[in-house]
């Protein structure tokens, strides 16, 4: 894994600084923080609605964007599962909330449930993942670098074939209806008409917006502190180079195998907000392409780093909805039904998408995290 | 630690940019000022948006709007006096680029005609359009985003995503025509399906076959379908005319994004096939054509509306695709002589004259024409609010586009609402790059054609093949 230490000098900086001494206890930066959480939670009541749904895909990809940064960027393994952990995710917990048959016209479609109160399916989703994940171990821990993400792609295409054959369980094609989430109480979805908080409605994309922020804060908290305690320093030893560390006493192939179960976990988490965003899963969602993309988020903000991951899922997920609604507005941007101009909005993004990568890669192999780290120094310098 | 913390903050800050910058736009479109149609990508030419907008105020306040032409008339969401907004999710990026341009620009023909003659209902038609690149998790962000500026749904690109919407659109009332085929989609009372579901596109294809090219009882027919709901549907189609017609189908399921079934022809040439069927991707056609020509297998193909795709007749493989190929569609091509089809080619070579043409801008007009007259229907019985445009819509029967649709009848919800086909074949001299064979016809077995949900046969995943033979009775639909 050589050749992407190189490329990372600000990421083994923060083994370094991690690892000389005690954590300083700084309180303003955590007030602020605490600050810039109310102020998000607030967000979709002081701005309009149509973005909400937006915004919850954005914290949605953000959490499974730091399981993948887990794997690919602390430890080092490239994965390519990550559409198949979503997937256990949203139809697990699709499967455990749901009755057991739903009558279609008066006949019952023989579809499989478990009824569990939706928190805990979504619970059981989770550790289902979990297992799953672990029960990849003997390959996960055993391949690293490409041949990791080539031999993780077969999960994909296991998950792929699940969904269209298992229709008893996933409903095949046509799908199935996911129940909603309901967190003591508070339950995702439309009531007519909604309360109103603020003068805004509290509808079901409110609601999952507030769910996904505390689970996107929940799962940072959780992955900062792992990668920056005992196991995080064993897991970049083990990522910069795995015969030292395993002669400092890291056990490889237990280390590997519980950065792959933690990341699928996460994952699985994102998968059940995803289930609840869609109301209704397809088949056709979770393919190679969503691993690519996901793939594009952490590189794009930056390998090894939870705001990084936070980052690059902002920008993927916003950049094609922007660029669909103001990029009318860019000079040479073919606009309404005209035909003059050199892209649609759509290609536009998909160029910005491409170039941001190349970019990135270029002149900071850092991200996104890397590129506004230098902000306030620039500041300071000024 | 400085440094996490403030890449956290700075995260946090990057979401409540974004956020502001996209929600903040939404704020100041609730003020009744120009800035809205700034703020919104309204495609029409004809209409004066700016002038308009002023007199715009926002979705909910124009449930009162006083200044509409009837005094008494409800209106929806996405309505002011003076305009109706649309919503139009396509694809302008993905797989079904092309196909998606197409109609959109038909659907530009056909409202910039009725704009400029009034519009509907005293008011012109706008869209809100959104590139969803066939990606449901995109396009179902799309329509959350928009769901509530628009009164209906124009276009709504691609069976998965529309499948993966269909609870939304019950619970919002969301009037929508798919861009899309699969009797799966019929179950939803507000969906508009803009022609023939492929199960009967392939009936009425293969009668075309047994009449015209010389396809007998006895034969043997090999079939490669998409592991979909849409090569479902024509595996159905092709299930009932083997058990009617008294020849043997060899099926072949073969997963929807593979771009090569190699094994499988192989398989129908030693079984020595009369005609191969496709309901698969441009991808695969491109892909088993050649590969027949190549080996020898000179039988003709026939495959449904989306196995086409205009660039085949510019690749180095051109010769393959033209010589055997097929292709049942409910809409004509853009090269027909009929009165209908001549005047979307006239107003086509008017507002786009660089662009080269797609066939799929017949339907996108035929498909704006049938929402323009529920529209009307609606405008008629004075209520346009969603609730008034599902009982405008129930109310419809026969709806004539002039030759550019099959004959249209919406008068028993979730049966097929249309079960005639014209068939073409590929030609570099047309217009759109299909030459059309056939009036619009039906099978008798079309005709009689009724949806069960339980008849439908399960698609096999599996390697082995489905093999139907005369004999064989499947439990398929009947009259």
């Amino acid at each position: 894994m050589s050749e992407i230490v190189a490329e990372r000098p600000a990421a083994a900086a923060t083994v370094l600084s991690v690892s000389s001494g005690p954590r300083p206890v700084r309180r303003g930066p955590l007030v602020a923080k605490i600050v810039l959480v109310v102020i998000a939670a607030l967000l979709p009541f002081v701005a309009g609605r149509s973005w909400t749904s937006v915004c919850v895909l954005a914290l949605t990809a953000a959490i499974g964007a730091i399981a993948l940064n887990l794997l690919v960027g602390t430890t080092g393994q490239l994965s390519l599962a990550q559409p198949f952990f979503l997937v256990v995710g949203a139809y697990g917990y699709t499967l455990f909330a749901s009755q057991p048959v739903k009558a279609i016209a008066g006949q019952s479609d023989g579809s499989l449930g478990f009824h569990l109160p939706p928190l805990l399916a979504a619970i059981v989703a989770v550790i289902v993942a979990g297992i799953l994940g672990l029960a990849f171990s003997p390959i996960s821990s055993r391949l690293r670098g490409i041949y990791l993400g080539v031999a993780s792609l077969a999960l994909v295409e296991i998950g792929q074939h699940f969904i269209k054959s298992a229709k008893n369980m996933t409903g095949g094609f046509t799908g199935r209806d996911v129940p909603p989430l309901n967190i003591f109480g508070f339950v995702a979805k439309d009531e007519t008409p909604n309360p109103t908080f603020l003068g805004h409605a509290l509808g079901k994309s409110e609601r999952l917006y507030l769910i996904a922020l505390l689970l996107l804060v929940g799962v940072a908290w959780f992955t900062n502190n792992v990668i920056h305690g005992r196991p995080g320093r064993a897991l970049q030893a083990l990522r910069d180079n795995q015969t030292s560390a395993a002669v400092m006493g890291v056990d490889v192939r237990r280390y590997k195998a519980m950065a792959f179960m933690t990341s699928a976990m996460i994952a699985a988490v994102a998968g059940v907000l995803l289930s609840q965003f869609f109301g209704h899963l397809v088949p056709d969602n979770w393919d190679f392409d969503l691993a690519v993309s996901y793939l594009a988020m952490v590189v794009i903000g930056g390998l090894g780093s939870v705001s990084g991951s936070i980052l690059g899922a902002i920008f993927v997920t916003f950049l094609p909805f922007v660029m669909n609604r103001y990029g009318e507005h860019i000079p040479g941007v073919i606009s309404g039904s005209g035909t003059s101009g050199f892209a649609t909005p759509g290609q536009l993004s998909a160029l910005i998408f491409g170039g941001a990568i190349v970019l990135l890669l270029l002149f900071e192999p850092g991200g996104l995290a890397a590129l506004f780290r230098r902000i306030p120094r620039a500041f300071k310098r000024a | 630690m400085t440094r996490t913390t403030s890449r956290a903050g700075v995260a946090l800050l990057t979401v409540l940019a974004v956020g502001l910058a996209g929600c903040g736009t939404e704020k100041t479109s609730t003020a009744p000022a120009a800035t809205t149609a700034a703020a919104a990508p309204v495609t029409t030419a004809a209409a004066g948006a700016a002038t308009t907008a002023a007199a715009a105020t926002t979705a909910a306040a124009a449930t009162t709007a006083a200044a509409a032409p009837k005094a008494d008339l409800k209106t929806g969401p996405g309505m002011s006096a003076t305009e109706i907004k649309l919503g139009v999710i396509t694809d302008e990026t993905g797989t079904y680029a092309a196909l998606g341009k197409g109609t959109v620009q038909g659907l530009n023909l056909f409202w910039d005609e009725q704009n400029a003659a009034g519009g509907v209902c005293g008011r012109k038609v706008t869209f809100v359009k959104r590139d969803a690149g066939y990606d449901v998790q995109k396009a179902v962000a799309a329509y959350n985003e928009i769901k509530d500026q628009v009164l209906a749904l124009q276009q709504q690109l691609g069976s998965p995503m529309t499948t993966a919407l269909l609870p939304q659109i019950d619970a919002d009332k969301m009037m929508t025509s798919p861009v899309s085929w699969a009797s799966n989609l019929l179950a939803s009372k507000y969906i508009v399906m803009a022609g023939t579901p492929y199960s009967v596109e392939m009936i009425d294809g293969i009668d075309f076959l047994m009449k015209e090219k010389g396809l007998k009882a006895g034969d043997k027919v090999g079939m490669i379908y998409a592991n979909s709901e849409y090569g479902k549907n024509g595996f159905l189609g092709a299930t009932i005319m083997a058990k009617a017609r008294g020849f043997e189908l060899i099926g072949e399921a073969v997963d929807s994004k593979a771009a090569e079934a190699t094994a499988q022809m192989s398989k129908f040439k030693d079984a020595g096939v009369k005609a191969v069927l496709l309901t698969h991707s441009p991808k695969m056609t491109a892909s088993v054509l050649p590969w027949a020509v190549a080996n020898g297998l000179n039988v003709p193909f026939l495959g449904s509306n989306p196995t086409w795709d205009p660039e085949f007749l510019k690749g180095p493989a051109k010769d393959a695709l033209v010589s055997n190929f097929y292709v049942a569609q409910s809409a004509s091509t853009f090269n027909d002589a009929g009165a209908g089809p001549s005047k979307v080619r006239d107003l086509f070579t008017k507002k786009y004259p660089t662009v080269e043409p797609q066939n799929s801008v017949t339907f996108g007009y035929g498909q704006a024409n049938i929402f323009f007259q529920i529209l009307k229907k609606a405008c008629d019985l004075g209520d346009m609010s969603r609730d008034g445009l599902a009982t405008a819509f129930t109310q419809m029967k026969a709806i004539d586009t002039g030759g550019i649709l099959s004959p249209i009848d919406y008068s028993n919800p979730g049966q097929p609402p249309a079960r005639e086909v014209i068939v073409a074949s590929p030609d570099a001299g047309a217009k759109g790059g299909l030459k059309q064979l056939t009036p619009l016809f039906s099978a008798p077995e079309a005709k009689a054609f009724t949806l069960d949900k339980q008849a439908i046969p399960v698609a096999t995943t599996a390697a082995p093949a489905t093999t139907v033979a005369p004999t064989t009775v499947v439990p398929v639909a009947s009259s």
